[in-house]
């Protein structure tokens, strides 16, 4: 698609990220403006900016693709999941990280832990998380970004992770929060209105349902979930890598350090859920089914049954059926600022490892400035890597990548983490063993599951059953983390 | 950045908080066990209620628990970890 009201919007889009970022650069001063705003957001602000970070293009244009093509089947555990996840965070992490961490997560285990191991341990594992991420994020946004505006796809990634540097390195975290700001509530927006379009087209709810299950071949079976063929470990494998996962994952942390205190950290995590729930609620609700009652029988579906363009595409041929050009613009807008705000977030997160943890502790604790412009660097440089690796996966599958940085994360991070913030006898020792297994393991059985060892290398049979290697990494990489602790324990004293 | 924890201040959680966890992941349990699982599949989810499938207002009112429930945690003292003032 390259209609002028697509390309008006997507350069709109970009003028107003701009503005957003130049108005930041004139209100950051200080180290902390440039890593946690500042810690001025409120936790309703912070809420809509965890969900922008969280929801990404993948969620938007993903999940209705799948629904689809499958119906509610997996995506059911994708809609429930970082809900799930984020009331675990509530419970568990929110307030308890807020007390402890002032920039990163190398802070909270620096805290009680020895501050050399922890820092170049959370450093590392943030930024290989980070960019996993970012890598599968840029490969989507090149995709998506050619199919919607007929760039290349080199030209599309190295816009984004121009746009990206930009936002980092000029507004810091306080640009990086307001564009996601602003991109949570236009998604909101557009889910909402899509929505209301889809049941009034459809002549309301129970049509739409009934013509979307007159329509798909498998019938009202696509309502129910158990009827692909996922199996049961496969099943609560994928719920416990993207819950506990999420609990992991940098750059949704650190957004918990960019509010005041620990009650706007509560704040935030209701809101952010409240925003996510409204938005995957309508989107499992109505636009999947609204995506098979409204294109099956049109020019988008081929004779086969698939979309054109990709299972991506299902929300932006829905709203060119539902409002025409100008809301096939504003839709693909909306779905260019999704992935600006998920990748200026990654690299917030990298960019503040790499300078805070990593270069404080091998520069021997630079001054602030020094901090600050090793900052800068960083995030231009974790741009400057991810870009050029998302042109060399260009042709993979990205799927992996995503399963890839939530069993990262729910492996080496969250052993870590829960076991410094609830358990006394933690040792740097421990921390580092339990980290550091679960890190190179879950990359490992990742390698030996099916998406890389079978789709991506060409083996006949997956050495590791599951993508998703967290449910059996985690704990062990717990329980590694504690047996090292106990092994050589620590006196306990009022302060260590 | 030299912010030190009193060893003191790390406690475990509290049975509250590992019952609600708990409780959490109950809540979940059956949308994953479904996946997972055709046996698992109990007839009445593709009876409708109002035409819609009630697979789907299920999963709706699942999400609508998750607000819910998020909210009255985070009414909940202990959740702003405030035996933990370090900073």
């Amino acid at each position: 698609m390259n209609s002028a009201i697509a390309i008006g919007c997507f350069l709109l889009m970009i003028a107003m990220t701009l503005a957003v970022t130049i108005w930041a650069s004139r209100r950051n001063a200080s180290q902390a403006d440039y890593y946690v705003a500042g810690g001025r957001i409120t936790g309703f602000q912070n809420g809509f900016a965890i969900a922008g970070d969280f929801m990404s293009a993948t969620t938007f244009l993903g999940l209705t693709g799948m629904f689809f093509v499958a119906g509610v089947d997996q995506v059911a555990v994708y809609y429930l999941t970082p809900l799930v996840g984020l009331s675990l965070m509530l419970l568990l992490i929110a307030g308890p990280l807020r007390q402890r961490g002032k920039f990163t997560l190398g802070d909270v285990l620096s805290a009680r832990l020895d501050e050399r191991s922890m820092r170049l341990f959370a450093g590392a594992s943030t930024i290989i998380i980070s960019i996993i991420y970012l890598i599968g994020q840029l490969v989507g946004a090149g995709t998506l970004i050619s199919a919607l505006f007929g760039l290349s796809f080199s030209v599309s990634v190295i816009l984004v992770a121009t746009l990206m540097t930009l936002y980092v390195t000029v507004g810091g975290m306080l640009a990086a929060t307001w564009v996601q700001i602003i991109k949570a509530g236009l998604l909101v927006g557009i889910v909402l209105l899509l929505s209301i379009l889809g049941i009034v087209r459809a002549g309301g709810v129970a049509n739409l349902y009934a013509q979307a299950a007159a329509l798909h071949p498998r019938g009202w079976e696509i309502f129910v979930p158990g009827t692909s063929g996922t199996d049961m470990f496969s099943s609560i494998s994928l719920a416990f890598g993207m819950t506990v996962g999420m609990l992991g994952l940098p750059h949704v942390l650190i957004r918990f350090f960019t509010v005041p205190n620990a009650r706007e950290a509560q704040r935030s995590t209701v809101a952010a859920v409240a925003i996510i729930g409204l938005v995957f609620g309508l989107m499992f609700a109505v636009l999947g089914p609204s995506a098979i009652a409204l294109l099956k029988g049109t020019a988008y579906v081929t004779a086969q049954g698939d979309l054109t363009g990709g299972p991506n595409m299902a929300s932006i041929h829905l709203s060119q059926v539902l409002g025409g050009p100008a809301l096939r613009g504003v839709t693909s807008a909306v779905a260019f600022a999704t992935i600006l705000a998920v990748v200026a977030g990654l690299v917030i997160a990298s960019a503040s490892a790499a300078s805070h943890d990593l270069y404080a502790i091998l520069a021997r604790k630079g001054s602030a400035r020094s901090e600050l412009t090793a900052f800068r660097v960083s995030a231009a440089l974790m741009a400057v890597i991810s870009a050029a690796l998302a042109l060399v996966f260009q042709k993979e599958n990205v799927a992996f990548l995503s399963a890839l940085a939530f069993s990262v994360a729910a492996s080496a991070n969250v052993p870590v983490l829960i076991l410094a913030l609830y358990w006394p006898r933690l040792t740097t020792r421990g921390a580092l063993a339990g980290g550091l297994f679960g890190l190179a393991t879950s990359v490992l059985l990742i390698v030996l599951g099916p998406s890389v060892w079978v789709k991506i290398l060409h083996h006949s049979a997956p050495l590791f059953p599951s993508d998703y290697p967290g449910l059996l990494i985690a704990p062990l990489a717990l329980i590694v983390a504690v047996m090292v602790s106990l092994s050589k324990p620590v006196a306990l004293s009022p302060a260590t | 950045m030299s912010t030190r924890a009193p060893v003191s201040v790390i406690r475990p959680p509290s049975v509250v908080q590992i019952a609600l966890s708990i409780l959490l992941l109950i809540l979940f349990a059956p949308v994953v066990l479904a996946v997972g699982s055709a046996d698992f599949r109990p007839a009445w989810l593709l009876r409708l209620l109002g035409g819609v499938p009630l697979s789907t207002l299920w999963v709706l009112g699942s999400i609508i628990l998750f607000i819910v429930l998020t909210w009255l945690f985070s009414r909940m003292a202990f959740a702003r970890g405030e035996e933990a003032q370090v900073r």
